[in-house]
């Protein structure tokens, strides 16, 4: 322990230090040594990932460029553990080791640190993204949980998709892409000058036509299924940088879609999202390398799905047939007026505030940290979701810290802690712990520990879908939630291991897991008393979910031409769904509802005449659904080609991409056929 | 000319061989010249625990390991030890720039080297504790300047790029007097400067850019923390788009996206520190300043495939740098 003379000296170095590299003059040797804040990581510090608290996946450019990838999601393919799934051919979902359904809702996605998760069905709408590989600098992709430095919603991973600064390119992008299913996309960047402020404008249009009608013989029996899941969306995005000094440098973004879908199971309504956000982050550099980043964002999606119109004569045909109906319920029904019970449009608004400020510091010698305030406000409306109310809405606040402290040259601890408070709701109090140990030259073992929570989302734990005449008289009734929805738990360990060899050309990354969810939010069947005790879903923690695993990547790069990229991961899910909690209890096992093998290898070459040749293979073991669902495994193999040109000052490439190169497979439902995709791309950057 | 370049690879190994076995017998010969097998303490007083000053300890310590010295280690802290040490020690040798403000502020008496710290640093703390520097030094006060002089890295941006006309280059508040003197260096190498002067208060993208679009190679000065990490970030973004190389001064910057960077790494440090030691003669009377013997070199193959730079084996660069 110090005694005061001792304290009283250290303290005075403190502040002695500090005072040499005040003088604009004089440079030290933490001015060359220090970290340059070119990237952030899984903390919001710039940390190795060798001494990241998580398993971190990047998907580069050099990787993005070698894919066989059309959309941002087919990217996903690529990180061990990730699932990527078509609900609809326009409606793509992504989960990473279980707990896939048709709105995977457990993953933070983030564009530039913004959160484009939406919280009226709680999902990504991924159509809505506006963003093509052309804008992507790079992804990291946090394998775990990530709620300290991500929040809540980081509760299996969090994915950062980083855009491309305006200061990369320059002048004038064109890029199209056309092929079968109707796939007709095209977009114009333009990266220049608006007075002081450097500038990415980008306009998009994509278009396809979704899968193909389905006929064929499903479990025994012919089915015919025609399938109006096309889409079209129309993207404008603005990125700005302006850097009035040094110290200070401000982003804005903003940006406006217009899409277009066919959702549905088997019967379909189209769904125009109008989508628009706001994005401002303003970072200051300290003198002492710290720095401080305000970030404020809005996301709003107003959602209208087209859908057939009914009154109440139309409906009370079905409601008549009711065996509970008594003779004087009849006589009743048949003496009220006609009027419309179900609106030709289903609507949805979403709306996001956050703001949240971050500040990076250094503590004693070996300790650095990033603290961090954020306040948050959500509201939803919808004419059908949230019955009689319409509307409801969130204020939360949260307050985190992630510390890394290197206690020897090869240790390092990391600890991260996040309490979240909500409106009327129990606060959330989430942390992880990890220790890196490198035990040899480029080896390193992590072992890390986790517990963190989900909030229950608006739509989660105010849902309320009915169709009624009156605010008396329920007729039809969907889901409504419980009343005490609590939030999840997640509590994980993990043992990692990193190692790279020759000349960092060869990196493998190993990842073993355990992962234990309880109250997770799902439905249960029973009857309700509002509703004459008919069945209906009850949204409520109903499920259980033990996960073991492991899972692995290796990269393998031995010169600029040549990349190999393969990852594997094998999944042991336990997971029990509470069916019904009215007597008899009825639990059901769900374990086979994820596939216990993923994988997938990708291989590019890159000939001295700069043509770049690629294959890429992923493979998906069975799994198991209950209706309509396909079961089976697949290996898909898609291929590459691409020829770049310079001509003068203008770059140029042609490329050919063939998606899953043979027999059709079906993705999720027996009728969703993913049949051979051919797509001719042609980029122009002049 | 490949055959002279293996020639010179031998003369080269057959040099530093010579100068190690020299070194060697120069020891032995020290050992015996001290019939007291009283051994040498080195006493090193550092700014802090973490990692490159950890490694210039190390560094010194191996490349002195035999029983003719004796070593301990002070954080810059623990006044009192250090008081201690500056009676107890036949050396002091401080490692950063707190650890040299600590000792220097003591005013000592037994000879000191200060390592790990740029010539700057040393500069303010020899004005405040001395005077001047000619007056530390007199005091027996010898420097082993950390940052490498531009010079190294004019040469070594022509080495990569041969056909480079205008090598532009970014200087901070704390070297704009150095203008002249690294344009002229510029010159030297055969080639035109573009040298932009950036401030804390100015807009540093609005004056870097045009800088790089006109330059073959750009290398930034290092400067205070403040201008490293505001410009860093802008310097390779618009390196990146004007397919212009950065030669850097950090891992970190190279790491980044700079083709090459050329600095002194806490090894490179720690053997210069022990050559010093080595040499006693040299700094038994008066201190001095000396520039920086070793440095490390590495370059990013990713940026250079990028680039279309066709990277030769580290040797060449070095053997043209004129490394031991």
């Amino acid at each position: 322990m110090f005694n005061s003379h001792q304290l009283f000296s250290l303290l005075l170095c403190l502040f002695a230090v500090p005072n040499i590299s005040v003088a604009s003059s004089v440079i030290t040797e933490d001015d060359l040594f220090g970290e340059l804040h070119l990237v952030s990581s899984v903390t919001h510090l710039e940390q190795r990932i060798d001494e990241s608290p998580a398993a971190v996946t990047i998907i580069d450019r050099r990787t993005i460029e070698a894919s066989a990838a059309v959309d941002v999601v087919d990217l996903f393919r690529l990180v061990p553990g990730f699932r990527v799934y078509y609900v609809n051919a326009n409606y793509p979902g992504v989960t990473y080791h279980a707990l896939g359904d048709s709105n995977p809702r457990r993953l933070e996605v983030k564009v530039d640190g913004r959160s484009v998760y939406e919280s009226i069905y709680s999902s990504v709408q991924w159509t809505t993204l506006g963003v093509e590989l052309q804008d992507i600098d790079f992804i990291e992709v946090v394998r775990g949980a990530n709620a300290p430095a991500d929040g809540s919603n980081a509760f299996l991973a969090s994915i950062n998709i980083v855009t491309k600064s305006p200061l990369l390119d320059s002048g004038l992008s064109m890029r199209s892409q056309i092929g079968n299913d109707g796939i007709r996309n095209g977009s114009v960047a333009y990266s220049g000058k608006l007075g002081e402020i450097n500038h990415r404008t980008t306009l998009r249009y994509r278009s396809n036509d979704g899968f193909d009608d389905f006929s064929g013989m499903y479990k025994g029996s012919m089915r015919s299924v025609s399938l109006e899941d096309d889409a079209e969306a129309v993207t404008f995005g603005f990125r700005g940088l302006w850097t009035p000094n040094a110290k200070d440098s401000v982003e804005l973004q903003f940006g406006i879609n217009n899409s277009d879908i066919g959702i549905g199971k088997q019967y379909y309504v189209q769904r125009e999202i109008d989508y628009d956000y706001q994005h401002l982050n303003w970072s200051r550099i300290n003198s002492d390398g710290s720095k401080y980043e305000f970030v404020f964002y809005h996301n709003k999606f107003d959602i209208v799905d087209d859908q057939d119109s009914l009154t109440f004569y139309q409906v009370l045909p079905l409601v008549l047939e009711a065996d509970f109906l008594s003779a004087d319920d009849i006589d009743a029904l048949l003496l009220l007026p006609d009027k419309l019970i179900v609106e030709p449009q289903r609507t949805a608004l979403s709306e996001r505030w956050d703001v949240e400020f971050r500040g990076t510091f250094r503590a004693w010698d070996n300790i650095r940290g990033v603290y961090c305030a954020g306040a948050r406000r959500d509201k939803v409306r919808s004419n059908d979701l949230f019955d009689m109310d319409d509307t409801a809405s969130e204020n939360s606040y949260r307050g985190c810290i992630n510390l890394e402290w290197n206690a020897a040259d090869n240790l390092v601890f990391n600890g991260g802690f996040v309490s979240e408070v909500r409106d009327d709701h129990e606060d959330l109090n989430s942390f992880r712990l990890a220790a890196n140990y490198h035990f040899a030259d480029n080896q390193t073992l992590r072992l890390a520990f986790n517990q963190g929570y989900r909030a229950p989302t608006l739509l989660e734990s105010n849902q309320a879908t009915f169709v009624r005449y009156d605010e008396n008289l329920v007729l039809a009734a969907d889901v409504v939630s419980a009343d005490d929805i609590d939030a999840e738990r997640l509590l994980s360990s993990e043992i990692g291991y990193l190692g790279s060899f020759f000349q960092d050309s060869l990196n493998v990354d190993v990842r073993l897991f355990r992962e234990s969810m309880t109250s997770v939010i799902g439905e249960r069947r029973e009857p309700y008393a509002d509703f004459d005790d008919r069945q209906l879903n009850v949204r409520d923690n109903t499920d259980y979910a033990d996960i073991y695993g492991l899972e692995w990547q290796v990269q393998y790069r031995p010169s600029q031409r040549f990349l190999v990229h393969a990852n594997y991961s094998f999944v042991d899910l336990s997971q029990i769904s509470i069916y019904r909690l009215t007597p008899p209890i009825e639990l059901r096992q769900e374990s086979n509802t994820n596939p216990r093998h993923l994988g997938s290898v990708l291989v590019n070459y890159v000939t001295e005449t700069d043509l770049s040749l690629s294959a890429m293979l992923n493979y998906q073991s069975t799994i198991y659904h209950r209706v309509d669902e396909d079961n089976a495994s697949y290996a898909r193999l898609d291929l590459k080609a691409a020829k770049s040109w310079q001509v003068k000052n203008t770059h140029a490439q042609l490329s050919l991409t063939v998606q899953n190169v043979g027999d059709q497979y079906r993705e999720r439902y027996f009728y969703n056929q993913f049949k051979t995709r051919v797509i001719l791309g042609m980029q122009l950057d002049f | 000319m490949k055959s002279l370049r293996n020639m010179t690879g031998i003369y080269h190994l057959i040099k530093v061989q010579g100068i190690v076995l020299l070194l060697l017998f120069s020891v032995s010969n020290q050992t015996f010249a001290h019939p007291v097998a009283e051994p040498i303490h080195v006493s090193f007083v550092v700014s802090r625990t973490s990692e490159p000053y950890q490694k210039v300890v190390a560094g010194v310590q191996a490349a002195l390991f035999n029983n003719h010295y004796s070593f301990s280690e002070i954080h810059q802290s623990a006044i009192n030890d250090i008081e201690n040490a500056l009676v107890t020690a036949d050396i002091i040798v401080t490692v950063g720039a707190g650890a040299a403000a600590q000792v220097m502020s003591l005013n000592p008496t037994v000879k000191v080297i200060a390592s790990l710290i740029t010539d700057s640093a040393f500069a303010s703390l020899a004005e405040k504790h001395y005077g001047s520097t000619k007056a530390a030094f007199s005091a027996g006060v010898s420097l082993i300047c950390l940052d490498q002089p531009v010079q190294r890295s004019i040469k070594l941006a022509k080495a990569l790029i041969p056909e480079a006309r205008s090598a532009g280059l970014m200087l901070g508040p704390a070297s704009h007097q150095n203008a002249g003197m690294l344009s002229s260096q510029v010159k030297k190498a055969g080639m035109v400067s573009e040298i932009v002067k950036v401030s804390a208060t100015e807009n540093p993208i609005l004056i870097i850019e045009p800088v790089i679009k006109k330059s073959d190679i750009f290398i930034p000065v290092p400067d205070s923390r403040l201008i490293n990490i505001a410009t860093a970030k802008w310097i390779l973004q618009l390196s990146y788009r004007y397919r212009v190389p950065v030669i850097a001064y950090s891992q970190a910057y190279l790491n980044g996206g700079a083709l090459a960077a050329i600095y002194s790494s806490p090894e490179n440090v720690g053997r210069q520190t022990a050559d010093l030691i080595i040499e006693g003669k040299r700094i038994s009377d008066n201190g001095g300043r000396y520039r920086p013997a070793y440095f490390s070199v590495e370059f990013n193959s990713s940026v250079a495939a990028y680039l279309g730079v066709d990277l030769k084996p580290k040797q060449y660069y070095l053997d043209w740098l004129g490394a031991e």
